[in-house]
Order: C-alpha cells, then structure tokens, then sequence
C-alpha cells in the first residue's frame, strides 16, 4: 500500500522517542492515594469507651496538591478520607453532628529526598482533640518515617508517593495509638 | 546506601558507580525536629514565662519564613540550571521542608500556649 520506508536511523529514532515521551508520562507525579494511607488496626482495641463512635475528623490544613511535574503530595482531601476510614475501621468515627470529639489536623509537612533507590520521607503532623466544650483532650506532634524500598517500584516517582503515603499510614497509627492512652 | 552496599563493597568495585551511591546518599531528606506542641514542663510555666516563649517563637518564625522562600527561590534556580546545564544539578533540591515544618510547629506551638494561657487564667493582652 505505502512503499514510504523509514531508515533503520530513523526507525530506532522514532522508537527511542516514543519510549521516552512514554517514560515521561509515566514520570508524571501523582497525589497519594487515600486508601493507601488508612491505618488498619484491630476495632476497638484499647481504646477509651467514651472515644468509641465518638470522634470526627473537622479540619486538615497543611496538605498540598500536587504538581504533576513536581513530586507527590499529601493534599488536605486525602488526609481527611485516610483519617476518616482509619477512625472508622477502630470503631472510633461518629456520626456527622453527634461528635463528642472533633479533631483538627495541621499536616506540617513531607520531608522527602530528591531522589534515591530507597526513599525515606517523614511525615510531620499535629494532631488535635476538642471535646465538644471545645476544651483540648490531646494535643500530639507526631513524625513518622517510611521507606519505600527499591523493591515497591522501579519508578522514582512512584517510589516517593509510596513513600508519602507510608509516612502518613505511621502519622495516623502513632496518632491512635496516642488515642488509647486518653483517660476517659 | 543500598547501592553502596551493593556494589562498594565488592572487590572489584566500579568507581562510577561507588560515585553515584554517594551521589544518592546525599539526596537524603535533612532530619527535622520541629517544635512540639506540648511540653512536659507546660505545667511549671509562669504567665509571664509563656508570654516570652511566644514572643521568640513569633521572631524565630518570621525568620523561618524568610529562610523558607530563600530555600524555595534556590529549588528554582535548580531545576532551571538542571535543565540548561546538567541534570545531576536537579539532585541537590530540597525537598526537605525544614523551615517550612519548623515555622508551622511554632505557630501550633503558640496556640497551645494560647490555651494554656487561658487554662492558668493569665490576663489576656
């Protein structure tokens, strides 16, 4: 049908950049997924009775959107859901307008490598519980690390956001963990 | 440190690749501390006292802030120079959030001495 013939030069040419325009779209920066930052624990372990089905998530300030063309991000949207569902799956989360106890969440940031094959960032947050006095019951700083090994993914793009979202995965353990020593 | 220990280790090592895993290394985030909210002497702490903390912890803020957009305006400078010059340079980025983490852990700091202003029924200014 078409005798047009590219040279074998030109051939290897058009291959090399279509894998690098793929390579390229594949290296765009996505935002952390939610459900991979839920912290899984047993329902009700530990905690005090009157946390139980009691606790609402009010604010997240501090999160970032991010820029494909940059690194991953933890965006404010994304912690809350994480947050939610980790309340939730401890039988902790109340229902929306019967909160005895609401918490405020100020994610004060990511400290991420530029790069690396295994990529360790640091999530730093403040966590924050008012009863419904508004009186503070736990004002908790908590840093948490996490390593994304080589092994969790090739890109290192994808490596940092696995990363991201394990470091808030351990920010929200710690934060429970902190929950069950409350005296109530 | 993973490359290092992969490949420095051996007995022929490959100096390129020794250079690069130090390289890397230094791509490491920088250890930050910031402030915590609350202090295990908070209790001890005079009126007068947390009005002190507060006001250093204002001016070392302010400070950070300035730090914080001197860090970001050098982040630029980088990833520009990574591109027209050499993408090694893209390396030495900052993604470390120091200042920016420090200057946010004292304004929550504030606001707990805020509270326990009001707890210990300091007056108000």
């Amino acid at each position: 049908m078409n005798n047009f013939k590219l040279s074998p030069a030109a051939s290897f040419a058009r291959h090399a950049a279509t894998g690098i325009a793929l390579l390229l779209l594949a290296a765009c920066a996505t935002p952390a997924d939610p459900e991979r930052m839920v912290a899984t624990e047993a329902a009700g372990a530990g905690f005090p009775p009157a946390l139980q089905h009691a606790v609402c998530v009010r604010n997240v300030t501090g999160g970032e959107a991010t820029n494909p063309l940059w690194v991953s991000q933890v965006d404010n949207a994304g912690f809350s859901e994480a947050l939610t569902n980790s309340l939730r799956g401890v039988g902790l989360l109340g229902a929306q307008g019967t909160c005895k106890y609401n918490v405020d969440v100020d994610l004060l940031g990511l400290s991420q490598p530029a790069a690396g094959l295994s990529m360790e960032v640091t999530s730093h947050a403040n966590y924050k519980v008012y009863d419904a006095g508004g009186k503070s019951v736990l004002l908790a700083t908590v840093s948490a690390p996490y390593t994304a090994e080589f092994t969790e993914s090739l890109l290192g793009v994808e490596r940092l956001r696995r990363a991201n979202e394990g470091a808030i995965r351990a920010s929200i353990t710690q934060f429970l963990d902190q929950l069950r020593k409350i005296k109530r | 440190m993973l490359l290092s220990r992969m490949f420095c280790g051996r007995a022929a090592p490959l100096p390129a690749v020794c250079a690069f895993a130090l390289s890397l290394a230094a791509c490491a985030a920088r250890q930050v501390t910031p402030v915590a909210m609350t202090q295990p002497t908070d209790d001890r702490l005079t009126c007068s006292a947390i009005d002190q903390e507060m006001k250093s912890n204002q001016a070392a803020a302010a400070e950070l802030l300035q730090k914080n957009n001197e860090v970001d305006q050098a982040n630029v400078a980088k990833v520009v120079a990574s591109v027209v010059l050499s993408g090694w340079i893209a390396f030495t980025v900052d993604l470390s959030n120091e200042e920016k983490i420090k200057m946010r852990a004292l304004a929550d700091r504030n606001e707990a001495l805020a509270l326990l202003k009001t707890k210990k029924g300091c007056a108000t200014r």
